[in-house]
């Protein structure tokens, strides 16, 4: 894809009220092989290229950055503009597009718009725009390539700074890739950090723990079983002894029919405890019986339903039907006031559900229980309870006339208690070990060492950590192999890149300079030239930009070149041998100077011809008398004559 | 929205059930009520954020209880306009609670936000009783303990 750049457009920027630069070859559609803007330091040339720079990445400004482009109030008080515009009109091989930056001086603020010349009817449209190559391709750092500050051309050549192999990675966005490599770091470590397992040895030690509550779990587990087993025998043996107990007592006759009275009471006692809790549950269900502090509640809920007329015995559904009638209730006829008053007031009153359900409430509450008496109901299954404690005792406790008979039941007897007591102790324990009730777990102090259900829980917080332990360190060698890829795939691609770049570069090199002269001998992060000793500065530079525009070449954008002052701080020999090289270089070449680099540097440009004149425009943009106001000519004489006096006293150039 | 009791509370009810020999509990129901009862009474719930977010014991009123939800829900408004502090003639804002509350639409006759409030209740209800009476024997003297816990908060 091509870009080229048509026109640059001012309006209230610094001191340029409204002004405009057309690269263009007499209003066509193709742009000048090569243009000169001429201006004097302090007119604004860092300014336009600053605003190139921001209008081509669509940079949100701070609001002190933005007020840096307003007008200088001092100049033009009574005008004073509160906006301005910076806009640049591109053309690439399918589309013409003019990128606006609108610039408000009072807000601080900028808003960028687009629009299209060729569109009929005009207008903007809001947003940036850049065609979708140009989106993809137009980093920072490949802006800064190609709208160039021309004092840093050297920065390129055996500085040892690593300016050239950036271009390289830049234009060929290895640099992006460089930049997905090292985010590789920063996911591995967070990742680390969550699972708290760095390292194998991290890993191996969560592992251990697991398999320690898992051993854990399985004691508990087997400690359960064990007891359970051990109840179900004391119970086994319980019934047993009670046989045997039994058959003692069934050889004395007239304890045996006591044993069976004192077994009919114990039943039919626990059948009336059983019966009379029941009724109990039964009456306790509702509210008003079960405490005297409900039924407070519901008189005194019931009688501010009844102050606060609460349901309104007239619904909003009323109001709002005779709102819509004709007439009011009392015959009289409704205006638009009224209506509009009736259907506001109708939205204090309720809809016809909700009257509905308040009045059901206020209904039941007008039909609520008495209190019950519980406590005296209470006091009679206390007895119950007690009468069958003192039936159990007595069965247990039996008297058998024979002494020897007597000796062995409460041997018995006491054989059954202590078998009763070990049960009921175990049972105990298996409770503590399988109980999940949380209070329970506090008040006995249980933990996944003693409490089964909190050790399942913790095996199971354990087999999570392995797992997110283990993903993490097979993430990380995982990572470990992407990152090497990475690094092989960035290798080879610069070693490679480098190869073709330095090949291409010579062979420009040897087409404009000739055989004999310099050549890049590597590509070291800056350029390292062949027979550097036999090179002269300008040919230096010159690499610098063969470099730059076989860079462009390579690329998938064709970019214009736009460069501020190329030739500044060269020798008039130098000036001559880059003012050679730079006009081959590139298709189109925006060059911002100031008047004391011309000599030596303007003579020497070589462009192309068009209709058998040379393809060139000469813009000189300079300060007039009127302070704030600069002036714009693009005649060649003047181009050439034009001299600034504080750059000729400033600026110290070599002679020839 | 439906009907919830933690699974802690569920437990608590569950071993009175089985230290029992001489009666239990006819449905979950029961053992919801109770608690909700305490909780009301104490005028003390848990914050409706912190509600139960174990799964619901059942969508509807049970027909043990369909006789007297309003009285529930009568105790479950006087709870709240007292723990809101709503001065008694402020009709609008009663109306306003009464109306967050019930919902004459829902089987059940209260909004999600009226469910959520009960169940905050029987939450708060249940470690009440928990605290109250942290080993319940059997059925019948359970019944004893709780109301004399009912009776004291």
């Amino acid at each position: 894809m091509k870009l080229r750049v048509e026109e640059i457009r001012y309006e209230n920027i610094r001191e340029f009220g409204d002004m405009r630069l057309d690269f263009t070859r007499g209003g066509s559609n193709e742009t000048h092989h090569i243009s000169l803007v001429q201006m004097p330091n302090g007119t604004g040339k860092t300014t336009t290229m600053e605003l190139i720079r921001h209008l081509l990445l669509g940079t949100k400004l701070e609001e002190e950055q933005v007020r840096e482009f307003a007008p200088d109030p001092e100049y033009a008080p009574e005008y004073a503009p509160s906006q301005g515009e910076f806009v640049m009109t591109f053309a690439t091989d399918s589309i013409r597009f003019r990128i606006h930056m609108e610039l408000d001086y009072e807000m601080g603020s900028v808003q960028y718009r687009h629009s299209y010349p060729q569109r009929e009817g005009g207008g903007t449209d809001s947003g940036h725009f850049l065609p979708l190559e140009l989106e993809d391709a137009l980093t920072e750092d490949f802006v800064d390539l190609f709208v160039f500050n021309g004092e840093l051309t050297d920065d390129f050549i055996e500085t040892g700074h690593d300016k050239a192999e950036n271009a390289l990675k830049i234009v060929s966005r290895l640099d992006r890739i460089e930049r997905q490599r090292e985010r590789i770091d920063r996911i591995v470590e967070k990742r680390q950090e969550d699972s708290g397992a760095k390292t194998s040895q991290g890993l191996k030690q969560v592992r251990t723990r697991l398999n320690s509550r898992r051993e854990k779990l399985q004691t508990l587990e087997k400690r359960r079983d064990q007891l359970n087993k051990d109840i179900k025998q004391h119970n086994s043996t319980i019934e047993e002894l009670k046989e045997e107990r039994e058959e003692i007592i069934a050889e004395d006759k007239e304890a045996l029919e006591r044993y069976k009275e004192l077994e009919e009471e114990i039943q039919r006692l626990q059948t009336k405890l059983q019966s009379d809790a029941g009724d109990l549950l039964d009456d306790m269900r509702r509210p008003s019986a079960l405490s005297a502090d409900f039924n407070e509640d519901f008189s005194e809920l019931l009688e501010h339903m009844t102050i606060l007329k609460l349901p309104k015995s007239t619904s909003e559904e009323f109001f709002n039907e005779l709102a819509e009638g004709e007439t009011c209730i009392c015959g009289r006829e409704l205006n638009k006031e009224h209506r509009e008053k009736i259907r506001k007031n109708a939205e204090e009153y309720l809809s016809d559900e909700d009257i509905g359900v308040l009045n059901t409430l206020k209904e039941q509450l007008r039909n609520t229980a008495d209190v019950e008496d519980f406590e005296s109901r209470f006091t009679s299954l206390s007895d119950t309870r007690q009468e069958l404690k003192k039936n159990e005792m007595e069965q247990d406790q039996l008297d058998l006339d024979d002494p020897e008979l007597e000796q062995k039941k409460q041997e018995l007897t006491e054989k059954i208690e202590s078998e009763r007591n070990s049960r009921n102790e175990k049972q105990e324990k298996v409770d503590l070990l399988t109980t999940d009730d949380k209070g329970q777990r506090e008040r006995f102090d249980l933990d996944w060492k003693t409490n089964i259900p909190e050790a399942k829980r913790e095996v199971n917080k354990y087999e999570k950590k392995v797992q997110q332990a283990s993903d993490t360190v097979e993430f990380s060698k995982q990572a470990d192999k992407l990152e090497k890829i990475f690094d092989e795939f960035i290798d080879r691609s610069l070693s490679e890149l480098k190869e073709r770049q330095i090949q291409e570069t010579n062979e420009r090199l040897k087409q404009i300079l000739g055989l004999s002269e310099v050549q890049i001998e590597s590509i070291d992060d800056s350029i390292k030239l062949r027979g550097k000793s036999g090179s002269s500065e300008g040919q230096s530079l010159s690499v610098a930009y063969a470099y730059l525009s076989t860079l462009f070449e390579g690329s998938q954008v064709d970019m214009p070149f736009v460069i501020d002052s190329p030739a500044v701080s060269l020798d008039h020999k130098v000036r001559r041998e880059v003012a050679t090289i730079i006009s081959g270089l590139f298709d189109q070449l925006v060059a911002f100077v100031i008047s004391t680099e011309k000599e030596g540097f303007v003579q020497n440009l070589e462009p192309k011809q068009h209709d058998g004149s040379e393809d060139i425009q000469y813009y000189t943009v300079h300060k007039t008398d009127t302070p704030g106001v600069v002036q714009k000519h693009t005649d060649h004489d003047f181009f050439m004559e034009f001299t600034s006096e504080e750059e000729e006293a400033t600026t110290t150039v070599g002679a020839e | 929205m439906s009907f919830r009791l933690s699974s802690s509370a569920r437990d608590y009810f569950d071993k009175i059930e089985q230290n029992s020999s001489t009666g239990d509990f006819d449905s979950m129901w029961d053992k919801y009520y109770l608690a909700a009862m305490v909780g009301i009474k104490a005028r003390d719930r848990i914050r409706t954020d912190e509600e139960p977010t174990d799964d619901p014991f059942v969508e509807s009123v049970i027909s043990d209880y369909d006789d007297q939800k309003y009285e529930i829900y009568a105790a479950l408004i006087m709870a709240e306009i007292e723990r809101q502090n709503i001065p008694k003639r402020e009709e609008t804002e009663i109306r306003h609670l009464m109306l967050e509350i019930l919902d004459s639409t829902d089987p059940t006759r209260l909004t999600s936000y009226g469910k959520t409030l009960l169940n905050c209740y029987a939450e708060r209800g249940y470690r009440i009783l928990e605290n109250e009476v942290p080993a319940p024997g059997e059925f019948d003297q359970f019944l004893r303990q709780y109301h004399n816990t009912l009776e004291s908060v």
